[in-house]
């Protein structure tokens, strides 16, 4: 390492410190308790390199602290759950070339300790590779323990790669109000960070109806995430809508999937028997009065339910998609119950 | 015409100079004028405070009341705010729960005005949010042994994990 190099990490290192302690200031302030100073690592690493990053726990709890520090692998689930798995059993885990010192901590109140993460991949490493550093408070003795875990995720980018993402799916997955569900799958070797996108409605002459931002994400290399997002108001008009996902995930080029979905006029007829059409008496586009009898009541919903599967209802779905899933099923008819009973939305 | 007198020609070569000088710090100015490209990283941080419904900010441990009459009848007893999670995040995060171990069948939680979800072993997210401070309102059920007619399990340790959403 040259000394102009060595000075501008120095320098680098010094900035972070200075606000990693104006932010461990503010949070003492702010409300007392443990944490950690940095929750996520983003490390940029040259082949066979290596790197070290470091972070602060800190104890504003009137007792002393056992903190335990290790290495895990970790895994989303579909639900949003995540999973820490033992170090080096996933794919594309960092964990193996992570040294943490210490590993213990014992943290007297109002007493912060630092933790170094140390970082070496292999020669052959190429793209990110990520694990997590899990801070372990000790659980005091008692009937009922809360054991409290901090997880301090590491995502680790290995030489020169390029992002890559592509829109495998866009669909529509509610009507009142429109509902869209996109999936954004990463098929190269690089985490794609901070993935932020956009949702429009056309028109069939190309008007923007409108726009829906879609929250900021990340994909992890092979992973497809799927984000659902709700626009402002429903789509009534019976026309067809163009329905554009674009996302930008930090390349000079953007990256979009589009779907065209036709809305056709409702065709209702009186359900299973019922004196009269099913009819929406709020103006809101939900056809609470299923059974047409100019009421919209707890016989409506028996009524519902008795007749969920009806041609009139499956066909004319978005009148009776209480719960907006884009599909007629029995949660519909809880949604309707709770619509009736006022305790709905 | 008149030739302008001395102090005047004075004058005219002051407010021309002036007039320059404006320009030239002007053009300099706007020469000046450059989009400064500043990249720096904000350090995502992340603090957890625990606390028990007595509001003792010293005491994280807990112990499960007695059952009443109504928790045998029901079969459960339920303590409503009994934990507080203090969240304080400047990025999306999440809270997992867990049992640590398979000793606490038939517990349930929830955060305030959500469902209850069983406490597995399994860890299933508890409440999440984006980046602010939060305030987050536990309530538990714990069964009623009905031979003894008081709580069904004598210890429970429940991992509370924050991490990043």
């Amino acid at each position: 390492m040259t000394p102009r190099s060595r000075g501008r990490r120095h320098s680098r290192r010094v900035v972070r410190w200075a606000f990693a302690a104006f932010l461990l200031g503010w949070l003492r302030i702010a409300a007392a308790g443990v944490g950690v100073s940095v929750a996520e690592f983003y490390v940029a690493l040259e082949p066979g390199g290596r790197n070290e990053v470091s972070f602060s726990i800190y104890n504003d709890e009137p007792g002393s602290l056992l903190v335990e520090v290790s290495v895990v692998d970790w895994e989303n689930t579909a639900d949003g759950v995540t999973y820490l798995r033992s170090p080096g059993t996933l794919p594309r885990s960092c964990a193996d070339w992570i040294r943490i010192s210490p590993d213990l901590l014992v943290l007297d109140p109002n007493v912060e300790g630092d933790v170094t993460i140390g970082l070496r991949p292999p020669p052959s490493a190429r793209g990110t590779y990520w694990a997590a550093v899990v801070v372990e408070i000790a659980a005091p003795a008692g009937a009922v323990r809360v054991r409290r875990q901090f997880v301090v995720k590491v995502y680790a980018t290995v030489g020169r790669t390029t992002p890559a993402a592509a829109v495998s799916s866009v669909g529509l997955n509610g009507w009142n109000p429109i509902r869209v569900t996109v999936v954004l799958e990463n098929p190269g070797d690089v985490l794609l960070r901070s993935v932020t996108g956009v949702a429009t409605v056309e028109d069939r002459r190309g008007e923007v109806l409108m726009e829906i931002p879609i929250p900021a994400f990340h994909v992890l290399p092979g992973e497809r995430v799927e984000r659902t997002v709700r626009g402002p108001w429903p789509l009534r008009t019976p026309g067809i809508y163009l329905i554009r996902a674009v996302f930008d995930f930090g390349v000079e080029a953007l990256v979009a999937g589009q779907i065209a979905v036709r809305i056709d006029p409702l065709d209702l007829a009186p359900v299973g028997g019922a004196v009269g059409l099913p009819a929406d008496r709020n103006g809101d586009g939900f056809y609470e009065d299923v059974n047409g009898d100019g009421r919209g009541d707890r016989a409506d919903v028996e009524h519902f339910r008795a007749h969920l599967w009806d041609p009139v209802i499956q066909r004319n779905a978005r009148a009776f998609d209480f719960d907006n899933d884009g599909r007629i099923t029995l949660s519909d008819v809880e949604a309707l119950e709770r619509r009736v009973s006022g305790s709905g939305e | 015409m008149r030739r302008p007198g001395r102090g005047q020609r004075w004058a005219r070569w002051v407010l021309a100079a002036a007039l320059s000088a404006a320009v030239v710090v002007g053009v300099t100015a706007v020469e000046r004028s450059v989009t400064v490209q500043i990249r720096w990283n904000v350090l995502p941080y992340q603090t957890l405070r625990v606390e028990w419904g007595s509001g003792d900010p010293s005491s994280i441990s807990y112990v499960v009341r007695g059952a009443s009459a109504l928790d045998r009848e029901r079969g459960y007893i339920e303590d409503e705010n009994a934990l507080r999670l203090d969240v304080i995040s400047n990025i999306p995060w999440k809270v997992q729960v867990r049992a640590a171990a398979p000793t606490a069948e038939g517990i349930l939680l929830r955060q305030r005005g959500g469902e209850y979800a069983r406490l597995t072993a399994e860890p299933h997210v508890l409440a999440h949010g984006r980046n602010g401070s939060y305030e987050i309102a536990v309530d538990y059920r714990i069964p009623v042994d009905g031979a003894t007619g008081e709580a069904a399990v004598e210890s429970i340790e429940i991992v509370c994990t924050i991490m990043p959403d």
